[in-house]
């Protein structure tokens, strides 16, 4: 039976504890975690102020709805954590302070880490206040190790050597020495070993990478947290080419992310950096290409010579999450037996046969994905009820996609048709389930032709209040213009209408932009809070009174959510890809 | 030792069951009552039945049905919710939920027991809405009037859409709900011919369900005189079924399935046992009430005869093992777990309902047993007493392994445990002679894999 | 009931007995061989598993008369050609994707009944598939299904097993053919079902083995009755585990989902469970549009599992006691539809599997050119496929079950 304190999982332990252990060390100039580091990271990240951002992130009200929900607590329970929390308070004990204290202390300097391709190991380098306060720290885990190791029965687990005059202290698989102010924590020894070479300036750093410094010279000074990823290496082994190059077997994700796929094989590197505040979470990546090669093979996601623009963003009222993309659908379907394997395509070929059929002969991908412009925007929103009277005991929100029409007047006869054929065909469906159908109409509003089925209300009074489930729809097609809409329910299409012509306009090289309003995504589960509760009683078999207590508590934390967005867009010789979230609360 | 029907009297048999020193009314005996007229109880519902007497706790369970009124309302509420998306498994969910609680478990029982007698399949049926309607048309006459009960489920449209009888035509008359009216709701095979069944089918014509509801449709009913069982007359539906109700066969009949629902799965109940039970039936113008209650204060209930001669059905053993333990746990998965065991409520396999008894057991059943209690036990989601499963031990004050053992033996099997498996769940629980309480999980699935565990 | 291990050796000494190793005697080979037939020809050891295809096979492109004129006319894009259809006999080839059912047929191993049907045949799926399950054309007492009927006529021996005495295999409901009113034959979905869980724990295992063997004084007979049931269950449990564990076969199961259910049925059968029926089903055959490329692709299917099912059921030397019905509601129209599909017709062709059978085709193929209301017409009853099946292979009266009047079809050597 292996002792705690060997193993694997102990490294996170460590990296705590490294915080507390200097050596001391023989006279080391102070360098920059860059300059110990060896050249053969591949993965580098580094947190100059971790204590402030610990800070942030503990102190935050959404921290505090974290420790209180049920899943929280139920991992206290795991033995795991259990022993976990036992070390911890040695630790506490004979530092003589609380570990926040402790390690908002011992990282003043800084908080880096890096991963290493050759060893596969994993390296943590943390610069404290002062070489004395690490003294402490060191005698503190050694004497702490060394005792849990008495008590399960292993005498000698704390090995200890040196290398150029260092000492290092190896328990199981990690390994730490200290240089100067500088713990260092990993879990390959020769790694340790490079470090304290390159401390002595006796080896090939990071820090002197002609690319690094070159990278390092446009990190913003900001951000909380940021990082480095080396891909030439894995570029030259070319493994990421092999695995990218392999066919793709989903569609789905060659849709969301193939252009990013199709940089990666060949960038240089990626970079990413976190900006972190109460009210602010911003990660930004950037992914260094050339954009018109990428496009040559995915001209759908990126437009040719990539100058494809994602059109204007669409927020009309109670707009839960809005999405506009640059995406051409036809030339994806065009380009399938290149980007997709065998049975892919096949089932591409079958879909398109059948989908010919539907939409009355014509062939699907030329003449209907064809005739659609490349750009599409998709909002959700909640919806108001009562509808025609009538109000689902579940309310979902709507959901609608706009597109831009090629050949209107042809494409709007077919779509019209084809809608037609479709609200026939959920009304015989629907008839066998004791569904009721829909009832077909199409009118003008104004300049628009807006085709609509919408569900006949049920003949029961009492139902009416608690509709079922089919009623958050009236699935609509509306065309205005150049403008197809095609939406789950009819009061969003025309509000729709009237904003088409408008939006807000797209940035510059956005190709991808999504954004979710947490107040309306609030609003939408908290109007639903009866049918939550129910399925928690459920779920979790809990009487009405604690169901109410876990779902009011859910709410209450989702309140801190108050928005999100994700941006792609193409510079001329990168990709950026920014997520941001924001929060209510905190300073 | 073992006591069967052959060693008691009829008339002994039933006389009332006094509490004596060799046998008093005591935890054992409570857990027994509970288990039969319920799901299980708690150690805190032991006591308290054990504080009444066998008299009293029997007319709380009888009567806890107008303690009701609130936790109705909320489950109506909540059933309500659950009906949006339409799915019967869902409500399925619900039923368990209430099962496990309700303050008025015997209601909840007898619901079951009208479900598995009136037998409906939501796999036909699959509208949530009308599976819902009949169970809690169910629940309304659980304990009371047989022919009330009769009467709703010959307009209940569950039943109807169930039986393919949502039209009966005066020209066709469809015997298919006659037919089972006679075999299996009241009378039973061998009490009725086939021309019995026709002329019943006949009195039936023009009910039909529209649209969900009942219609009484006048153009379509055979106005003409009609004769079931021997009697005549120009009857219509519910005259024939008063002329069902009125046989004695029909007494005897719904009181030899109460015997063996509540009291024995084996024997063969011959008339003699029955007829006292079915002439106080008869006597209370077919109300249940006064039989249950005639079933739970008999000698014969607590005699060996009764005690751990049922095989717990596979609901039982769930909610009851929730129920006991105080626990709460994911309901439509356990839902879907009883599925696997051969009980999902709202599904029967067929129009006879469930047999129950010794075909509850065979190879698959027993082990997806074995693997339901695991499921309970270690999975996260499943709460006892709002805390994790160790928890119980500081709650119940259990210091030691051997009390452990006995104390949920008392909780959860319905008889003894041998000297040897008693042992050896004991020092699964203990480590060098102290209790682990890490271990309790284990020991619980091992006490549910035990055959006794399989007995109510 | 034999053994599996006396089985395998009776079997193996037959073997050696045939392949001329005992020659010192010329009685005893033959001796030897008539004890081992006889061992293997005990009914109550056979198996029969159904393999049910839903939505109505295409017969006319499963057996094909490809050389009749009306059949090239009304199949102008469907019709498949003498260069492509597997040979039979006379003028009927199979399907080309069927080469695992034109193996059988080289080992005789299949018999190929054509022109099944009934009278007044029904067209609707729900219907037909009612009346093949129960076998009663009229909508009357459809409460229990053929073999469950059987069943429920053996009930008092079938509350002794330990094994339930037929098994589903499948997501799907229950099939009508396996519903009884007395005895419950589960449906599975994975042998899962059978697993005892504890999360890998051996520790826990042999301690719940050893909880329920413990002996227990003074059981009531119920509890006794719990307590066999509980520790042949651990076992068949253990039984089950093992043989799926350490099944070892030569054979090659191809990956669909059919033929990994075969394979588990195999597994099965071999574990020595007492179950005597077995029930799949092949659903997709209701090809009202675009037949071509879907039928062959369920045929290719059909026939691959079918093969590898009884090459592996022959390397276990179980192939003997275990006879396949393969069987559709109906077959489908003469005439190609506009959609290059086929739609709802009557007769089709139930075929046999199994060492046992008479092998090849059985019963003419009915004629095109005498169609009844553009389809074509029976002439062998399928009840008296089921007749042959109940009497002749599993050794149950076949009248209580069918009804009177329908002879045993000669599908099986007598």
């Amino acid at each position: 039976m292996r002792p705690l304190l060997l193993g694997r999982r102990a490294l996170l332990l460590w990296s705590v504890l490294a915080s507390f252990m200097l050596a001391a060390s023989a006279s080391a100039a102070d360098k920059t975690a860059a300059e110990l580091l060896p050249a053969s990271v591949v993965v580098f990240v580094d947190v100059p102020q971790p204590g402030k951002a610990l800070d942030t992130v503990l102190d935050h009200p959404l921290m505090a709805e974290v420790l209180k929900a049920p899943e929280y607590q139920r991992a206290l329970e795991t033995p795991q954590y259990q022993q976990f929390s036992a070390v911890l308070r040695r630790v506490e004990e004979r530092l003589g302070m609380k570990w926040r204290d402790a390690i908002g202390g011992l990282t003043r300097g800084g908080l880096a880490g890096g991963f290493d391709l050759p060893t596969r190991g994993v390296v943590v380098l943390a610069q404290a206040a002062s070489e004395d306060v690490a003294k402490k720290a060191q005698t503190t885990f050694v004497e702490t190790a060394q005792e849990i190791a008495k008590e399960q029965g292993h005498a000698n687990a704390v090995r200890q050597d040196e290398h150029r005059g260092t000492a290092i202290h190896t328990v199981g698989e990690a390994s730490l020495t200290v240089i100067g102010k500088w713990v260092v924590v990993s879990n390959k020894k020769p790694l340790v070993l490079s470090v304290i070479d390159n401390s002595q300036s006796q080896g090939e750093t990071l820090a002197a990478d002609q690319q690094f410094q070159t990278v390092s010279k446009s990190r913003p000074t900001s951000a909380a947290a940021w990082l480095y990823g080396d891909l030439r290496v894995l570029r030259l082994t070319g493994i990421l080419r092999n695995a990218l190059n392999k066919k793709s077997n989903n569609p789905p994700a060659e849709i969301l992310a193939g252009g990013v796929l199709g940089a990666l094989p060949d960038a240089p590197y990626v970079t990413a950096s976190l900006d972190l505040s109460a009210s602010r979470l911003k990660l930004t990546t950037s992914l260094p290409c050339d954009p018109k090669a990428v496009a040559k093979t995915r001209d759908f996601y990126l437009g040719p010579e990539a100058a494809g623009k994602a059109p204007p963003l669409l927020r009309p009222g109670g707009t839960l999450l809005s999405l506009s993309t640059y995406r051409d659908f036809a030339s994806m379907w065009r380009h399938a037996p290149d980007l997709f394997d065998e049975g892919i395509n096949a089932q591409f070929a079958e879909a398109e046969s059948k989908l010919t059929t539907f939409f009355a002969g014509r062939n699907f991908r030329d003449d209907i994905l064809g005739n659609l412009e490349p750009g599409v925007q998709v909002v959700v929103a909640r919806q108001e009820f009562p509808q025609e009277g009538v109000t689902p005991a579940i309310k979902l929100p709507a959901a609608a996609a706009v597109f831009r029409m090629k050949q209107p007047a042809e494409t709007t006869r077919v779509f019209k048709v084809t809608f037609q054929s479709l609200v026939g065909f959920l009304n015989v469906a629907g008839a066998q389930n004791a569904i009721q159908p829909l009832d077909l109409n199409s009118e003008k509003i104004g300049d628009a032709l807006v085709v609509s089925g919408v569900y006949l209300p049920p003949t029961d009074e009492k139902t009416r209040g608690e509709a079922g489930l089919n009623f958050n729809a009236s699935p609509t097609v509306a065309f205005v213009g150049d403008r197809f809409i095609l939406a789950s329910a009819k009061p969003l299409a025309i509000e729709l209408i009237k904003h088409v012509q408008g939006g807000i306009a797209a940035s510059e090289g956005t190709n991808t932009f999504v954004q979710l309003d947490g107040k309306v995504g609030l609003a939408s589960l908290a109007e639903n809070r009866g049918p939550l509760i129910a399925q928690n009683m459920l779920q979790r078999g809990h009487d009405r009174t604690a169901a109410e207590q876990e779902i009011d508590r859910a709410l209450a934390a989702l309140r801190i959510l108050e928005g999100a967005s994700l941006g792609l867009s193409v510079a001329d010789s990168r990709l950026d890809l920014a997520i941001e979230v924001q929060l209510a609360g905190g300073k | 030792m073992s006591l069967t029907l052959a060693d008691l009297r009829p008339a002994d048999a039933w006389q009332r069951f006094e509490p004596s020193a060799e046998q008093p009314f005591n935890r054992r005996l409570a857990a027994h009552l509970y288990r039969r007229a319920g799901m299980a109880a708690t150690s805190r519902e032991l006591d308290e039945a054990v504080r009444l007497g066998p008299e009293g706790a029997v007319k709380q369970l009888l009567s806890s049905g107008d303690t009701l009124a609130k936790f109705d309302q909320e489950m109506h509420k909540f059933a309500q919710v659950t009906l949006a998306a339409n799915n019967p498994e869902l409500l399925a969910g619900w039923w368990l939920h209430r099962m496990r609680h309700t303050p008025a478990p015997l209601v909840e029982k007898m619901t079951l027991f009208w479900h598995g007698h009136f037998a409906t399949s939501a796999a036909k049926v699959r509208e949530a809405e009308l599976m819902l309607q009949q169970n809690e048309m169910f629940r309304r006459h659980a304990l009371g009037d047989f022919g009330q009960l009769v009467r709703g489920i010959a307009r209940d449209p569950a039943m109807l859409l169930y039986l393919d009888s949502a039209t009966n035509r005066k020209v066709h008359p469809n015997e298919n709900f006659a037919r089972e009216v006679m075999e299996l709701f009241c009378l039973g095979l061998g009490h009725y011919t086939e021309r019995d069944i026709q002329e019943l089918a006949r009195c039936f014509t023009g009910w039909e369900i529209q649209y969900g509801h009942f219609k009484f449709n006048a153009y379509q009913h055979d106005e003409q005189s009609k004769t079931v069982l021997g009697k005549s007359g120009k009857f219509d539906g519910d005259d024939g079924l008063a002329v069902i109700l009125d046989q004695p066969a029909t007494a005897e009949f719904i009181c030899g399935k109460l015997l063996r629902f509540f009291v024995a799965d084996d024997e063969v109940f011959t008339p003699e046992w029955v007829a006292p039970l079915a002439g106080k039936f008869r006597e209370s113008k077919l109300s249940v009430a006064p039989v249950l209650e005639m079933i739970f204060t008999s000698r014969l209930f607590y005699s060996e005869a009764a005690i751990g001669q049922k095989v717990r059905s596979p609901i039982e053993l769930g909610v009851g093992m929730l129920r006991a333990l105080d626990a709460t746990t994911n309901m439509v998965q356990l839902a879907n777990r009883l599925r696997e065991l051969g009980q999902m409520p709202l599904y029967p396999p067929n129009v006879k309902g469930w047999d129950g008894g010794r075909t509850w057991i065979n190879s698959s059943t027993l082990l997806g047993r074995a693997n339901l209690v695991r499921y309970l036990v270690e999975n996260p989601d499943t709460r006892f007493a709002g805390g994790p499963l160790e928890q119980l031990l500081d709650k119940q004050s259990i210091k030691s392994a051997a009390d452990a053992v006995d104390r949920f033996a008392e909780l959860l099997l319905a008889v003894p445990l041998a000297a040897d498996v008693r042992a050896q769940l004991i020092a699964s629980l203990e480590q060098n002679g102290s209790l682990r309480p890490d271990r309790l999980r284990q020991m619980l699935h091992l006490a549910g894999t035990l055959p006794e565990f399989q007995l109510a | 009931m034999l053994t599996t291990t006396r089985r395998k050796f009776l079997a193996a000494v037959s073997a050696a007995a045939s392949s001329g190793l005992v020659s010192l005697s010329p009685q005893a080979p033959g001796f030897l061989c008539e004890a081992a037939a006889a061992g293997a020809e005990l009914p109550g050891d056979r198996i029969l598993v159904v393999v049910q295809l839903s939505g109505g096979n295409d017969g006319l492109n499963t057996v094909i008369p490809y050389k009749d004129e009306v059949y090239r006319r009304r199949r102008p894009s469907l019709g498949i050609g003498e260069d492509r259809v597997l040979k039979v006999e006379g003028d009927i080839g199979l399907h080309p994707a069927l080469t695992g059912m034109a193996t059988l047929l080289e080992n005789r191993r299949l018999a190929i009944v054509q022109g099944v049907g009934y009278p007044n045949p029904n067209r609707s799926h729900f219907e037909s598939m009612d009346i093949w399950h129960t076998a009663y054309t009229k909508p009357q007492d459809r409460a229990a299904g053929w073999l469950g009927r059987a069943f429920d006529a053996r009930r008092q021996v079938l509350a002794q097993a330990t094994d339930p005495p037929a098994m589903h295999l499948g997501p799907e409901n229950q099939p009508l053919a396996l519903a009884a009113r007395d005895v419950p034959s589960p449906s599975i979905r994975s042998l899962d079902q059978f697993k005892l869980e504890t999360g890998g724990n051996g520790q826990q295992r042999e301690a719940i083995v050893a909880a329920a063997k413990a002996p227990r004084g003074s059981a009531s007979d119920l509890l006794k009755f719990v307590q066999t049931r509980t520790t042949s269950a651990l076992e068949v449990s253990r039984r089950i585990e093992a043989a799926t564990k350490d099944y070892k076969t030569p054979i090659e199961y191809p990956g669909t989902d059919l033929a990994q259910k075969l394979k588990r049925i195999a597994q099965l059968i071999d574990a020595g469970l007492a179950t005597r029926v077995y029930y799949v089903a092949l659903d997709g055959f209701d090809t009202h549009s675009d037949q071509r490329d879907a039928h062959a692709g369920l045929l290719g299917q059909l026939g691959g599992a079918l093969a590898a099912f009884a090459d592996d059921l022959a390397a276990h030397m179980q192939l003997d006691r275990v006879l396949t019905l393969v069987f559709s509601e109906f077959g489908r129209r003469v005439e190609e539809n506009a959609s290059r599909g086929t739609d709802h017709g009557a007769a089709a062709p139930v075929f046999l599997v199994g060492s046992r059978v008479s092998p090849g085709l059985i019963g003419k193929h009915p004629r095109l050119d005498d169609l009844a209301d553009g389809d074509v017409k029976f002439h062998t009853d399928f009840r008296s496929v089921y007749a042959a099946i109940l009497e002749q292979w599993m050794g149950w009266p076949a009248a209580p079950i069918l009804g009177e009047g329908f002879a045993p079809a000669p599908v099986l050597q007598s």
